[in-house]
């Protein structure tokens, strides 16, 4: 009934919260085609995905990097602190697309473009860390930014 | 060899679990993932009205560069430009200064406004929504709690947010004959707060209008706009400001055949809102306009129907507003109640007129709005919400212009489940006279205009499509200029709405309304149909949008067409290049503006015109 959930609104500037349903089917699909496992462990600093992913039992939120399968960056700050080593051993995902492009260690991105989400991974990228998607994301990889 | 049967064992893992865990789509995933976190689902409020929704994707996909794009497809009240050529979507044609200010625009959930002249559609009604994430419209007085003075429809632009949009975007539009705009926006989030600024500049070179002389009607104008905000998790300011130059078309002109006809606005607004806990919300707005008019004529000017027996008439204010407000909000068992108090003091701060007619009273310059609301959402169960509303607004003059003590009162029901909903209303609603109308016409202790309302609103959805319809009546215990007791102005109104999913990337949105009004602005009946057919696609790096717009009434059982079309071609995620054309047919919906001789005083053919002019626009949009 999310229809009425959105009654008890307060403030614009304050209502960023992501669906928790429809995110997590959208990220349990990408992690599984990603790392071929039915559990990982995922780091992120973002609140909002860290209250989503709280509620899956497929992807453990983990403190720090060093312990992460998945590393999901949301913005420039959190790209700049992770060290690269990390970036390299773990698979980095983001949800902006100019991280994508800013940054050679992640391999793809879910973000969105004037209202629309998208997908988007990187085929070099991918074969460097050995990943294989299904032929049904074959049009979301392209070969380079 | 090995690393070729590793790769393929990973393959064959890869395409079991997927198939085994997931039977899902990622298409449809997608498509799911999309729909539920559009930024509109997280600011819909099913109990502000009956909504018409814009989102972001759909903006785009328009191409709709400014609000008037927008309200030329919004059913009951659509764009229009009264003899100014102020956005005035309720103008009739006559001379009445502005008439829309039962329409009310919110940026953020902030209303601005033009204080003391009224509604912020009045400036706000065609500006650039470069800035802009969504828009949603509430029809049928709305709930109370965002609404400082009675209002009847509510607009609420929702502003991009850097989480989405950070980083630079440059946009340069170029139209034919002359027409141009540019915008620059920049967006950032940092540690602790983000911020979002957007600068645009408009020349809008417009088709003259022939009123039988050399000198034909212009509407011209030129526009810098400034929107910027900075926030953190409680806490936002916005600034916004509007510099806007522009040939004000008749005029004072009695027969419309001004020999001068300008007006100059400088608009600045500037809100802070806090949110202290759970329960109590701050809002603090400050708006400042100053206007500068400029007519000439050959002959004796009018204003507002009174002959003003000047031919050159100029004028410089300055008018500003403060508003302050404090909502409680708080859940007990099913109820959730929200109240506040609002106060907005509006002034007239200056006026240097070179030669001020007599208006034959005391005009004011002060205006003090107090209102208290106090609305009850009972939430009976998952599926079944009650509502009920009242608000008292006291509205304190100075002058000659009387007091006005307005109240509200709104119930409503909404049932909703995950395919079906319906929602009805019934409302009681006081408006004040437009003061500054009254005052030019010189009427005397004006009664508010008092309406009572029913509306009811069916709605069905799947995954493919989406159907809906609304019905109103209403009974005006008087009218909005005619207050003559023995006339009951009535309305009927209905909306379809039907959007169809043809394909993830192909949608079609049907939109049909049809109105009959009864003792209205002195017409014994009034029928009014539109329609808005639009067609949108995307094939590989293009996308596709068509759309017509359809008005006819039964004044003259005229058909008009708006037909646009838009091709844009997304070179890649950072640059994209769009041509769009607009009133291809040129047939759009013309308005009518009255004039008289000023000599014998008799009329004269009224002058038609389009607010919607045949043009080719190439656009390129860059982000960085």
């Amino acid at each position: 009934m999310k229809k009425f959930l959105t009654l008890f609104i307060l403030c614009y500037w304050q209502l960023h919260a992501l669906d928790i349903k429809s995110t997590l089917k959208i990220y349990h699909d990408l992690i599984s085609v990603i790392t071929h496992k039915s559990h990982v462990t995922l780091y992120t600093e973002n609140r909002e995905y860290i209250n989503v992913f709280l509620h899956s039992k497929k992807i453990q939120v983990v403190n720090t990097p060093s312990t992460a399968d998945i590393i999901l960056i949301t913005n420039r700050n959190m790209l700049k602190k992770i060290p690269s080593y990390h970036l390299k051993r773990a698979i980095a995902f983001t949800t902006k697309y100019s991280l994508l492009q800013g940054s050679p260690y992640i391999i793809g991105a879910l973000y969105r473009k004037k209202g629309r989400s998208q997908i988007l991974f990187i085929r070099k990228r991918l074969r460097q860390h050995k990943v294989i998607l299904p032929k049904e994301y074959e049009k979301y990889i392209i070969g380079e930014l | 060899m090995d690393s070729f049967y590793k790769s393929f064992k990973i393959f064959l893992l890869s395409s079991f679990l997927s198939t085994l865990l997931y039977s899902e789509n990622i298409d449809d995933l997608l498509n799911e993932f999309n729909q539920k976190n559009d930024t509109s689902q997280k600011t819909i409020d099913e109990n502000k009205g009956h909504l018409v929704l814009y989102t972001r994707d759909r903006i785009e996909r328009m191409h709709a560069r400014t609000l008037k794009d927008i309200l030329e497809t919004t059913p009951v009240i659509y764009y229009h430009e009264n003899r100014y050529a102020i956005p005035d979507p309720l103008a009739g044609g006559s001379g009445i200064p502005y008439v829309s200010n039962l329409i009310r625009v919110y940026i953020d959930g902030v209303e601005v406004t033009q204080g003391w002249l009224g509604s912020g559609l009045m400036l706000y009604g065609d500006i650039n929504i470069d800035f802009v994430d969504h828009i949603e419209f509430y029809y049928m007085t709305p709930s109370f709690e965002t609404s400082t003075e009675p209002a009847y429809m509510t607009i609420f632009l929702y502003s991009k947010q850097p989480d989405q949009d950070s980083g630079a975007k440059l946009s340069l539009l170029q139209g034919d004959n002359g027409y141009n705009a540019q915008s620059f926006s920049y967006g950032a989030e940092k540690e602790d707060y983000s911020y979002m600024i957007n600068i645009s500049h408009t020349d809008a070179i417009r088709d003259k209008i022939d009123n039988g002389t050399d000198t034909p009607l212009s509407r011209d104008y030129q526009r810098t706009q400034i929107f910027g905000y900075i926030k953190n998790d409680n806490q936002i300011f916005h600034l916004q400001l509007i510099n806007k130059e522009t040939d004000s078309l008749a005029g004072l002109s009695w027969d419309a055949t001004p020999e001068l006809s300008e007006v100059d606005y400088l608009n600045l607004h500037m809100d802070y809102g806090i949110t202290f806990n759970e329960y109590w919300h701050a809002q603090f707005t400050y708006e400042w306009l100053k206007t500068n008019i400029r007519y000439k004529d050959d002959t004796p000017l009018i204003s507002a129907g009174i002959p003003i027996a000047l031919t050159s008439f100029t004028n410089e204010s300055k008018n500003d507003t403060f508003t302050a407000e404090l909502t409680h909000k708080t859940t007990i068992g099913k109820h959730h109640f929200i109240t506040g108090v609002k106060a907005r003091r509006k002034k007239l701060i200056y006026a240097n007129t070179d030669e001020a007619p007599s208006l034959g009273k005391e005009p004011f310059d002060t205006e003090v709005v107090s209102s208290i609301f106090f609305q009850d959402q009972y939430k009976y169960n998952e599926n079944n919400l009650f509502s009920l509303g009242v608000s008292y607004n006291h509205i304190d003059r100075n002058g000659d212009i009387g007091n006005n003590d307005l109240w509200q009162f709104r119930v409503g029901y909404i049932y909703a489940n995950d395919q079906w909903s319906y929602k009805t209303y019934l409302y009681r609603s006081m408006f004040a006279k437009d003061p500054l109308g009254t005052s030019l016409y010189n009427l005397d202790n004006l009664t508010p205009q008092t309406s009572l309302g029913f509306t009811q609103e069916a709605a069905y959805k799947d995954n493919d499509q989406s159907v809906r319809l609304i019905l109103h009546i209403m009974k005006d215990e008087n009218g909005l200029l005619n207050n003559d007791p023995s006339i009951e102005t009535k309305y009927f109104s209905t909306i379809l709405n039907y959007n169809y999913i043809l394909t993830n990337n192909s949608k079609l949105d049907l939109q049909l309304y049809y109105a009959h009004y009864t003792d209205i602005f002195n017409v014994d009946k009034l029928q009014d149909w539109s329609g808005y057919l639009a067609l949108s696609n995307t094939y590989k790096h293009f996308d596709f949008y068509n759309s017509v717009i359809w008005h006819r009434n039964s004044i003259d059982y005229k058909d008009y067409f708006d037909l646009s079309s838009t091709i844009t071609w997304n070179l890649n995620e950072n640059l994209s290049v769009s041509l769009k054309g607009e009133n291809l047919l040129n047939k759009a919906k013309k308005t009518q503006q009255y004039r008289v001789d000023p000599i014998t005083m008799t009329p004269l053919s009224p002058i038609d015109f389009s607010t919607s002019n045949r043009r080719i626009k190439l656009e390129v949009e860059y982000i960085f």
